[in-house]
C-alpha cells in the first residue's frame, strides 16, 4: 500500500565556512522561513525533518554546525556517525569553495564509510556577484561522487530538492536504526567525564 | 477437550493443508507420515509462538511509524471514497456427499440482480472419512472447489481457501478487485472431541478489500437439541482462538475488522414438538417458529453471538431432509426440522453497517441440509492515493513541527569568556547566565570533546557542570581559572596559551560552545630550575635564551631572595618559623617576575623568608628530583652516602643545593640572634628539597614520622658537617 511504509532515520550534518548559509538552509527546509539576519551558530543546532518519497519516508536528524574556524576541531563530534552531509559554500566566495573542498576531503577521510555528501552552492539569489562558476563546482562534484546543487535559502530555490535528492540516494536497508541519535545525559564528574557516547552508537 | 488451533502466520494466498493433532493411541493404525505431519504442525506452532515473543520483546519497536499509521487510520475518511460493493455468503452442510448436481440454483440464482464482488462459500461435513479427520486429507475439497468455480458467472478468481476436516471456506473475488486485496490470511480453530462426533470448529479468512477489512468465519458447531450451551461455548472458543498474525508480528482477532461475517451449520434447533414445527412450516408461520429458535433466544439473552445480527428469516428450516427429496426426516430418529444453517454479521462501530440484499435457502437436494445464502451491500472504502499522500505528509509535517517545538532551547549570555590577566595561585571567576527560552524543561550538562575524558583544561573549574531549568528560568554558571603548582608548568615551561572551548549540551537538543581565554602571567613559581636558569631577564614578557647559550648557574630569583635575606634578616628571630603575609608575598612574587626592585614595596622579612620556602615548594620538580627520592631516603642514615647522592644531582640542582645549604649554614652562625637550630632548619627545608612525585602513591598520604626524620637527617648532615659539601 502506498505510503504505508517504514520510516528510515538518518543523521545529516551541515558543514562549511562561517556565514555561507548553513543555518538558513536548515531553517528554510525545516521551518519554511528565512531571516535576513541569521545569528551565527556557536555550537551545534539540532532539528528533525521528514521527507516523503514515493515509496519510502526518510527522517533526517539534522545537525547544523558552527562554521567558524576556531571550532573546526569540534566538527568530528557531529559528523561522526552521520550518514549524510551537506557541505555548503557561498557562490560569491572562492575561499568558501576552497574550504568546502577541504571539508569534503575530511569527510571522505574520516567520515562514515558510505556517507552521502552533497555540495551546495548557496546564495543563488545573489548570482550577480558570483565568483564560483557552476561548471567548476559541478565538475568537482562529479569527480568526487557528490550530489551537487546551487541553492538559495532566501528564495527557497532547490532547498527541498536538495534534501529530497539526498533522501533518495541514502540506502534504505533494514539495518537503518530507528531512534534518536542525540546525546543522552549521563552523570559525569568534573574533569573526569565518561567518554561521550556519540551518535548512532559509535 | 483438545484444542488444536494452528495459525497460518504467513500472508499467503495458497491453501495450507492443516494437520489436526493426532491424540489417539496408535492402535488405530495411524501412519508414520501422519505422526510426522502432526509433529510438523506442532513445530509450526512452537515457531510461531517464539516469533511472537521475539517481536513483543523487540526494544526497537518503531513507535513513530506506529503513531503515524494510527493517525493515518483516524483520518481515513479524508482520503477515501465509499463505493457500494456486494458480498455473497453461502453455507451448505453436504453430509459427506460428493458434488452431483449443478450449483446454479444456489450460486447463480436468477433472482440475484447484481453480480457479487465477493463470494464466500462455506461447507460443512464435506468429508466424513477417517482420512480427513486423522490425516488432514483435503483432497475431497478439490471437486467442490472446481464445481463452485465452474458455477460462478463472470470473471472470478480464488482469493483463498482453508479447510479443517469437513469444514471448508473458499473466497472468490472478481478479477478486477484482486490487485486491491492485501493481507489475505486464514486461520482455523477446532473444538469438540475428535473421533467421537466428527470434528467441529471453525475456519476463518480475513483480508483487506481496498481499505475495508473483512473477516469471514465458517463454523460447524456441536449438534443435538440439548447442546445449546455447548454450541454457545463452541462459538466463543472459535472466536477467541482464531487469530491472524501480520507481517510485522501484530496479532489481529476476528473483531478487529470493519465487517465480520459468521456462517455455517450452527446447529441451533427449535425446541418444540416435531408435529407442531411441521404444522407451522406448512402454514409458513415462520415468524412464530422463529421466536422459539434456539439461536434467536440465545442471541436475545446475550448468551452467544453478542453484537451479531441476522437478516430476517422468511424460509423454511433447512434441516433435516431425506436426501434427494423434499421430505423432512422420515427415519426412526425423526429429527425435528431446524434452521441449522445460518448467516450472521457484525459491523464494527467505526464502520458503516451493511445493507441486506437477500437471505434465502436454495433447493439443492444432494444433502440432508439445504444450502443457504445471504447477500449484502458493503460500503467499501477506496483510497484516493493523492489525497492519502497529502494527509500522510501533513501528519508527518505536524509531527516534525511538534518534535522540533518540543526541543529544549536556551540562550547563553556569552559564548566568549575572556579572563584577561591570570596570575599564579590567584583564582579568577567569571559568570555566564543561561536561560531556558524554550517551551519545555531544559536539562543541560557540559560534555567532553570527542575522544576526551575531561570537560575542560585542568586549570578551569565549572560549577555546576549539569542542571535543569524550567521554562524562563535562568541559571548562573561560574567559571573559575586557578593556576597552581601542578597546572602552571603548561604555561611557564611549555609555553601553552591559555584557552579552551567548553561544550554545553542540552538534552535532546543543541550544543553551545563557550570559548575561554586568558593571558597567564608567566612566573618563576611553578617552574623548573632547568627552565629558570635560561632567563637572564625577568621571566614575565621574556622568552628563554636558546639552549646553546650560557645559562645562569642558579635562578636569579633565588639569588634575589637569598641575597635580600642575607643583607636584611639573617639575625631576625623566628626567621623561617614565623609566617609571612599573603598580600606581601604576592607583591614580592610580582617583583621577582617583573624584575622590579624590592625597594618599591614594603613587607616584613618573614614574608620574604616564606617566599623562599614557597618558591622551592612550587618547583615542578624539587631540588632533589623525584627519581632520586627513594635513593635519598635510603642514603639519609649515612653522611657519606648523602654526599655521594648530592654529587649525582644535575648541575643546576647541585648548584642550588650547594647555594642554599651554604646560606643556611650562614644563617645558623647567627643563632645567637635568630635562635635557629640545625634541626629546625633541616625539617623545614627537607620538606621542600625532598618530596615524592605527586603521581606516586607516597604523595597520597602525609608522610610517616620515620620518613620525615630520614628527609631531615639528609639535610642535617650537611648543616652540621661543613666539609660534606
Amino acid at each position: 500500500m502506498n505510503n504505508n511504509n517504514k520510516i528510515f532515520q538518518f543523521k545529516l550534518v551541515l558543514l562549511g565556512e562561517a556565514a555561507v548559509g548553513k543555518s538558513s538552509l536548515v531553517l528554510r527546509f525545516v521551518r519554511g522561513h528565512f531571516l535576513d539576519y541569521q545569528e551565527s551558530t556557536i555550537g551545534a543546532a539540532f532539528l528533525a525533518q521528514t521527507v516523503c518519497l514515493n515509496d519510502t519516508t526518510v527522517k533526517f536528524e539534522i545537525w547544523d554546525t558552527a562554521g567558524q574556524e576556531r571550532y573546526h576541531t569540534l566538527a568530528p563530534m557531529y559528523y561522526r556517525g552521520a550518514q549524510a552531509a551537506i557541505v555548503v559554500y557561498d557562490i560569491r566566495s572562492e575561499d568558501s569553495f576552497e574550504r568546502a573542498i577541504k571539508w569534503v576531503k575530511e569527510l571522505q577521510r574520516q567520515g562514515s564509510p558510505n556517507i552521502v555528501i552533497a555540495l551546495a552552492g548557496n546564495k543563488l539569489d545573489l548570482a550577480a556577484k558570483r565568483k564560483v562558476e557552476t561548471a567548476e563546482a559541478q565538475q568537482y562534484a562529479e569527480e568526487n561522487g557528490l550530489l551537487f546543487m546551487e541553492t538559495s535559502a532566501k528564495t527557497a530555490q532547490n532547498v527541498n530538492e536538495l534534501f529530497v535528492e539526498i533522501a533518495k540516494k541514502l540506502p534504505k536497508t533494514p539495518t537503518t536504526r530507528p531512534g534518536s541519535g542525540r546525546l543522552p545525559i549521563t552523570p559525569i564528574d568534573n574533569n573526569a567525564a565518561k567518554k561521550k557516547t556519540c551518535c548512532n552508537g559509535n | 477437550m483438545s484444542d488444536t488451533t494452528t495459525n497460518n502466520n504467513s500472508n499467503s494466498s495458497v491453501t495450507t493443508p492443516v494437520t489436526p493433532l493426532v491424540l489417539e493411541d496408535e492402535n488405530r493404525g495411524v501412519s508414520d507420515e501422519a505422526i510426522e505431519a502432526s509433529l510438523d504442525g506442532l513445530k509450526h506452532n512452537t515457531l510461531k509462538t517464539s516469533y511472537t515473543v521475539l517481536n513483543t520483546n523487540n526494544p526497537h519497536i518503531d513507535v513513530n511509524t506506529q503513531w503515524i499509521h494510527n493517525k493515518l487510520k483516524e483520518k481515513e475518511p479524508e482520503y477515501t471514497e465509499k463505493k457500494n460493493m456486494s458480498i455473497f455468503l453461502g453455507t451448505w452442510n453436504v453430509n459427506g456427499k460428493k458434488p452431483s448436481e449443478p450449483l446454479d440454483l444456489w450460486l447463480k440464482d436468477p433472482q440475484m440482480t447484481i453480480q457479487p464482488d465477493i463470494y464466500a462459500i462455506g461447507f460443512q461435513e464435506l468429508d466424513l472419512t477417517a482420512e480427513a479427520l486423522l490425516l488432514g486429507d483435503t483432497t475431497r475439497s478439490l471437486p467442490w472447489e472446481q464445481h463452485i468455480l465452474s458455477s460462478l458467472q463472470g470473471d472470478y478468481v480464488k482469493l483463498l481457501s482453508r479447510q479443517l476436516v469437513g469444514i471448508l471456506l473458499c473466497v472468490y473475488v472478481k478479477r478486477e478487485h484482486k490487485p486491491h486485496i492485501t493481507n489475505a490470511m486464514s486461520d482455523i480453530a477446532a473444538v469438540g472431541i475428535m473421533g467421537m462426533m466428527g470434528n467441529k470448529g471453525g475456519v476463518a479468512i480475513r483480508f483487506s478489500f481496498y481499505n475495508t477489512t473483512i473477516c469471514i468465519i465458517n463454523s460447524h458447531l456441536n449438534a443435538h437439541l440439548d447442546n445449546v450451551l455447548r454450541r454457545n461455548q463452541d462459538m466463543r472458543d472459535i472466536a477467541k482462538n482464531i487469530k491472524f498474525i501480520t507481517d510485522d508480528g501484530k496479532t489481529i482477532n476476528i473483531y478487529e475488522h470493519d465487517q465480520l461475517f459468521w456462517i455455517g451449520d450452527l446447529n441451533y434447533r427449535i425446541p418444540l414438538p416435531d408435529q407442531e414445527v411441521k404444522d407451522r412450516i406448512k402454514k409458513k408461520d415462520f415468524y412464530n417458529l422463529f421466536l422459539q429458535d434456539q439461536l434467536y433466544t440465545q442471541m436475545k439473552s446475550g448468551s452467544a453471538f453478542e453484537g451479531f445480527q441476522e437478516p430476517p428469516i422468511s424460509f423454511a428450516p433447512t434441516y433435516k431432509y431425506d436426501a434427494g427429496t423434499d421430505e423432512y426426516d422420515s427415519s426412526e430418529k425423526k429429527r425435528t426440522p431446524a434452521w441449522c444453517d445460518r448467516v450472521l454479521w457484525k459491523t464494527a462501530k467505526t464502520a458503516e453497517n451493511v445493507g441486506i440484499l437477500s437471505y434465502r435457502r436454495h433447493e439443492l437436494m444432494t444433502s440432508d441440509h439445504r444450502p443457504v445464502s445471504a447477500s449484502f451491500i458493503i460500503k467499501i472504502k477506496i483510497v484516493i492515493p493523492e489525497a492519502k499522500s497529502r494527509v500522510y505528509q501533513d501528519i508527518v509535517k505536524e509531527l516534525d513541527k511538534k518534535e522540533n517545538d518540543s526541543m529544549p532551547d536556551a540562550s547563553i549570555s556569552s559564548n566568549m569568556v575572556d579572563f584577561e590577566e591570570i596570575k599564579f595561585m590567584t583564582p579568577v571567576t567569571r559568570q555566564i547566565v543561561i536561560e531556558n527560552i524554550g517551551q519545555v524543561i531544559a536539562r543541560f550538562q557540559f560534555i567532553p570533546k570527542l575522544d576526551e575524558t575531561s570537560l575542560c583544561k585542568p586549570w578551569l573549574k565549572i560549577s555546576p557542570i549539569a542542571g535543569m531549568m524550567i521554562p524562563k528560568e535562568k541559571i548562573m554558571l561560574e567559571l573559575t581559572i586557578y593556576v597552581d603548582n601542578l597546572t602552571s608548568q603548561a604555561f611557564n615551561v611549555n609555553g601553552e596559551s591559555m584557552d579552551d572551548i567548553l561544550i554545553l549540551h542540552l538534552e535532546n537538543g543543541k550544543d553551545y560552545f563557550i570559548s575561554i581565554s586568558g593571558v597567564f602571567q608567566k612566573t618563576c613559581f611553578g617552574n623548573t630550575l632547568e627552565n629558570l636558569v635560561r632567563y637572564p631577564h625577568p621571566i614575565r614578557n621574556n622568552i628563554p635564551i636558546p639552549s646553546d647559550q650560557k645559562k645562569l648557574s642558579i635562578p636569579k630569583e633565588l639569588w634575589r631572595i637569598v641575597d635580600y635575606i642575607y643583607y636584611n634578616g639573617l639575625k631576625e628571630e623566628g626567621l623561617f618559623i614565623e609566617s609571612g603575609v599573603t598580600k606581601e608575598m604576592e607583591l614580592i612574587r610580582d617583583c621577582l617576575d617583573s624584575g622590579e626592585p624590592f625597594t618599591n614595596i614594603t613587607f616584613s622579612i618573614h614574608s620574604m623568608a616564606e617566599t623562599l620556602i614557597r618558591f622551592l615548594e612550587s618547583l615542578v620538580e624539587p631540588v632533589i628530583p623525584f627519581n632520586m627520592y627513594q635513593q635519598a631516603l635510603d642514603a639519609s642514615s649515612s653522611p657519606v652516602s648523602c654526599k655521594t647522592l648530592v654529587s649525582h644531582l644535575p648541575a643546576v640542582n647541585y648548584n642550588v643545593f650547594f647555594y642554599l645549604i651554604s646560606f643556611l649554614i650562614e644563617a645558623l652562625s647567627h643563632n645567637q640572634e635568630n635562635k635557629l637550630s640545625p634541626d629546625q632548619l633541616a625539617i623545614i627545608f627537607s620538606t621542600v628539597f625532598l618530596r615524592p612525585s605527586p603521581l606516586s602513591p607516597q604523595s597520597q598520604y602525609p608522610p610517616e614520622a620515620a620518613i620525615v626524620k630520614k628527609r631531615a637527617d639528609l639535610i642535617l648532615h650537611f648543616l652540621i658537617s661543613k666539609d660534606l659539601l
